[in-house]
């Protein structure tokens, strides 16, 4: 995992290897589906497919967004099946073979950590890798 | 090696596609034995497997379908009848064919299979008279001899020695004997015949080599449609073929008509076949089935794209009033219109890909139990969806199996009864209302309802007491049942049980139903009726809370709309559930915002004044049917319908039932499917009962298994089935006596435990006068009784008017109109247990879950 697709969510910048990333889309449409659980925000219609979108926010244990912006959808492709990750916004590829690379730090959320393989340091601040199986890994039994 | 792979994976393809074929024209051969057209046709695919598979050096499959080919030979020959004998060896080399075919699929090589006595058997039916070594043991009488086959020419043929029929190229078969002589084969008029043979002598020995290409490829040369056809020998040919070698511009036909070799009517012919076979091969192409989904796919999204841009150009009208641009996009919108409709076709076959298959299946079954049926289709080129034609597949032959074995009556019976000693069995198929429908029909000893109703109770499906209520179809749909069977020994035909009801599942779970009807001694009827594909079906599209949902037009019966009076009116609340009085029926209502969680449960329902819908609000009952329950879907709007394409949904709501899927509609939003099962299911709307369908409900007054009436506390009146009522008793109420926290009454000689029917209601009778009686229902299994407190036994029912409805409360089970008042349906089994916890645990026979089920259907 050398490069890593980031973006931000909340205070937090966060990766995936670039090669679970299909693409990123912005779209403005998106269904809430009544019973399931807080952290599926909804179906996305990506080109002609009906694709799951998951709240990242939710998933973290964030507080919802404050502002109204629209959010960007980070496609990702696991077990054959693409499932989008809603996020704030979305950062650049890094290059992270020369990053030094640390185990989640203790004072990252407990929630947050349990999805995290581990924190590269970037020189002005951390970048957390996402352990993007676990992330789509939302129990899938209704809620009640 | 991957070409020579590729060479057999081709071969392999086409040969069963050719045996398909050689199966139906073997049979149609049966129905029709001197049909030339057949017997050529089934002889060029032999031969067609045999050259490939002597190229490919699969020798067994070779050695079989060149003795094979000889039989057919002589039969297109008409040197000897196609009798039913040669006719089953022919189908047995079929199979054999088609067995080696999948060894071949599945290892690459040939199997060990042992088809020497098929070959014994094949080439001892070369000959008339000779009788076959492995022949069956009852042989079938002979069909008659042709009329048409002139003795002189069965002389002829008796005379000639055996000759191989005309080998293709790459053919060798040094133990064959070479056909120096041609026979003279039968020709279009018999003063040809003649000439034929002066040529045939005249001939040298036909080559051996490959044959001169013909000059279209796809197209058999017409020397070999000539051949085929009979009409021309391979002699007569191949002196044609070399003069025209040796330098004669003529074309081959007219060489062979000026040496009067063939007719020029025979050449008109051979050049039309040519023509046909031509564009046959011309017009069609195999297709990936993958690339058709894909292609389907891309068409949604072209069809999105354009709706896209048709929107945007829409907005911008005033601006680009007929530009080149809207005009374009017009065109385009056609385009992709007509597009859609093409792709979606392309997913389409005839109904005839799976009923192809029953010709054979009739005939070895038909065989196998003693029967004689005639199989007749209409409609076979009624159009379904391939997902769907897959689905019923199975249910079909099992429906069609069921019918020859237990359906048609044997040769002799049927004689006796004054039937014809052929049955038949027809199928079916047309559209309807947007469905497919197909039928089973047989003119058979239909099916006995007494032996039905005998047989369910002897397995223990239904009670006596059931029974005596049950209508003729009722009793008919008992055979839908898991574990019923009528036949009286398990034959590896039928008789296991199995079937029906997977029948049944199977067509339910593609959205179809299964009816049947029956007359005793004139047939049975089974009727499916199965969507047009799964994949793009039409839903009707509604509002609930701002948001749309599709709801497959299936289950849809009618719409309601709720306004004004008529809203406030029509909804009222039985144990705190919502009905509506739907031409005087109960017509359970499930709100559709409660169902999605996007309201509180319930918090619309409490008070009686606080109608279930808004005043205001008004909106829709969408009356839906399904699992055979009716019920009204409450939501705010009703929208359209329109065709949606059925998307699954991801493994992150997959375990949502309420929904079916996902669509996307034409603006490009995604909308979800609900299911409307899982609707009905989860508001408690369905009970597992028997027999409740959609026709019952235009009833006003329908029969059911006798109750009791009885008033539980001031007007509240509950029903329990009779079968449940062992005794009415009256005693003094200083009678009962109190063991821990529960009455009891010493009742002849054992302490019987109460329950006050009052109570479990939840209903608040007045204080029961010490000095007055209290009313007891008796209900006594084995050792064992309970005693039911009631206020009054008010009456026994034998119909309801209306509908039941399904609405369950604590200890119901439902309601029903009884005259003119609503009758609760009292939950048997939790008010026994009620009164003793042990009551059903001691003594052996029901279960629980059959006393429910009992009791669900004696209500019906």
């Amino acid at each position: 995992m050398s490069q890593l697709s980031t973006f931000h969510v909340g205070k937090y910048l966060f990766g995936v290897d670039v090669a679970l990333v299909q693409e990123v889309v912005r779209l403005h449409q998106i269904t809430p589906v009544p019973l399931a659980r807080p952290e599926i925000a909804g179906l996305i219609n990506l080109r002609g497919a009906v694709l799951t979108a998951i709240d990242l926010r939710t998933r973290l244990g964030l507080p919802p967004a404050e502002t109204t912006k629209e959010r960007v959808n980070v496609v990702v492709r696991v077990d054959d099946e693409p499932v989008s990750l809603l996020v704030d916004e979305i950062g650049g590829v890094l290059e992270v073979s020369q990053v030094p690379f640390e185990a989640t730090p203790s004072t990252v959320d407990e929630r947050v950590r349990d999805l995290l393989i581990g924190a590269y340091t970037l020189p002005d601040r951390l970048l957390l890798a996402l352990n993007a199986e676990r992330v789509l890994d939302v129990p899938v039994e209704a809620r009640a | 090696m991957e070409a020579i792979d590729e060479i057999v994976a081709e071969f392999l393809v086409e040969s069963h596609e050719n045996l398909d074929q050689l199966d139906r024209d073997l049979l149609a051969l049966e129905q029709n034995p001197n049909s030339r057209d057949l017997l050529a046709s089934v002889f060029r695919t032999i031969h067609t497997i045999k050259g490939t598979s002597g190229f490919l050096a699969f020798h067994r499959l070779e050695k079989l379908t060149h003795v094979g080919e000889n039989l057919l030979s002589r039969l297109r020959d008409g040197r000897i009848n196609l009798t039913e004998e040669r006719s089953t060896a022919l189908l047995a080399m079929v199979d054999a064919v088609r067995n080696l075919l999948g060894d071949i699929e599945q290892t690459g090589v040939e199997g060990e299979t042992d088809h020497s006595q098929l070959i014994e058997t094949l080439s001892s039916l070369l000959e008339d008279g000779a009788p076959a070594a492995a022949a069956p043991a009852a042989p079938a009488p002979a069909v008659p001899a042709q009329a048409t086959a002139p003795a002189a020419e069965s002389a002829a043929a008796e005379s000639a020695a055996v000759p191989p029929p005309a080998e293709p190229a790459a053919e060798s078969e040094p133990a064959e004997p070479e056909a120096a002589t041609a026979t003279a084969t039968k020709t279009a008029t018999a003063t040809k015949r003649a000439p034929a043979k002066r040529a045939a002598k005249k001939a040298t020995p036909p080559a051996t080599g490959g044959q001169p290409a013909g000059s279209d490829q796809g197209s058999p040369p017409i020397g070999e449609v000539l051949v085929e056809a009979g009409a021309a020998t391979q002699d007569a040919v191949q002196i044609a073929r070399m003069e025209q070698t040796l330098g004669d511009q003529r074309p081959l036909g007219k060489i062979m008509v000026d040496h009067g070799s063939t007719t020029p009517a025979a050449v008109e012919g051979a050049l039309e076949t040519q023509s046909a076979h031509r564009s046959v091969v011309d017009s069609s192409v195999r297709v990936d089935v993958e690339l058709l989904d894909s292609l389907m796919r891309l068409v949604g999204e072209l069809v999105l794209a354009r709706n896209q841009l048709v929107s945007r150009l829409d907005d911008e009208r005033d601006t680009a009033k007929d530009s080149a641009l809207a005009r374009s996009a017009q065109r385009l919108s056609l385009v992709t219109s007509e597009l859609q409709e093409q792709v979606m076709k392309t997913r389409m076959q005839p109904v005839d890909a799976v009923w192809s298959k029953m010709p054979r299946v009739v005939r070895d079954l038909a065989k196998q139990c003693g029967r004689k049926v005639r199989l007749e289709m209409e409609g076979r080129e009624t159009e379904l969806d391939r997902s769907v034609l897959e689905a019923i597949k199975d249910p079909l032959t099992h429906l069609v199996r069921n019918a020859v074995d237990h359906g048609i009556e044997t040769p002799e019976t049927r004689k006796a009864t004054g039937k014809p000693e052929e049955g038949v069995l027809r199928l079916r198929a047309y559209h309807e209302a947007g469905q497919v429908h197909l039928e089973i029909i047989d003119d058979g000893a239909g099916i006995d309802h007494d032996r039905i109703a005998a047989k369910a109770i002897e397995r223990g499906l239904i009670t006596q007491g059931q029974l005596s209520t049950m209508t003729k179809r009722e009793i008919l749909h008992l055979i839908f049942l898991p574990g019923f069977s009528l036949a009286a020994k398990v034959t590896n035909v039928s008789g296991r049980g199995v079937g029906m009801d997977v029948v049944k599942t199977r067509i339910e779970a593609i959205g179809g139903a299964v009816d049947v009807t029956s007359k005793l001694g004139q047939g049975s009827t089974f009727r499916l009726t199965i969507p047009l594909t799964l994949a793009i079906i039409p839903a009707l599209t509604i509002g609930c809370a701002e948001r749309r949902y599709a709801v497959p037009q299936v289950s849809v019966l009618e719409l309601v709309r709720l306004s004004g009076e008529h809203a406030r009116g029509g909804i009222e609340l039985i144990s705190g559930a919502p009905v509506y009085r739907l031409r005087d029926m109960l017509l359970p209502l499930v709100r559709l915002d409660e169902q999605l969680g996007l309201v509180p449960m319930g918090q619309a329902d409490t008070s009686p004044d606080d109608r279930p819908i808004d005043r205001e609000r008004g909106g829709f009952i969408v009356v839906l049917h399904a699992e055979q329950q009716r019920f009204g879907l409450v939501v705010d709007d009703v929208l359209d319908t329109q065709e949606i394409v059925v998307k699954p949904l991801g493994r992150h709501l997959k375990g949502i039932p309420v929904y079916a899927g996902a669509t996307i509609l034409g603006d490009g939003s995604v909308v979800l499917i609900l299911d409307a099962a899982t609707l009905a299911r989860r508001s408690n709307v369905l009970a597992n009962n028997l027999g409740v369908t959609a026709e019952d409900h235009g009833l006003e007054v329908e029969p059911i298994d006798p109750v009791l009436v009885v008033e539980v506390a001031g007007d509240r009146r509950a029903a329990i089935p009779l079968e449940m009522v062992t005794r009415l008793e009256e005693i003094p109420a200083t009678s009962i006596e109190r063991v821990g926290g529960r009455e009891v009454v010493q009742y002849r000689g054992h302490i019987m435990p109460l329950v006050r029917l009052s109570t479990l209601l939840g209903a608040y009778g007045d204080a029961t006068d010490p000095d007055a009686g209290v009313q007891l229902v008796v209900y006594t299994r084995g050792e064992r009784s309970v005693g039911f407190v009631v206020e009054r036994i008010l009456d026994i029912a034998t119909e309801r008017s209306g509908t039941r409805s399904d609405i369950d409360d604590h200890a119901l089970v439902g309601s029903v109109v009884v005259g003119d008042k609503v009758v609760e349906l009292v939950d048997m089994q939790s008010a026994v247990l009620a009164a003793d916890p042990h009551f059903y645990s001691s003594a052996g026979g029901l279960s629980t879950g059959e006393i429910t089920s009992k009791f669900e259907e004696a209500l019906v």
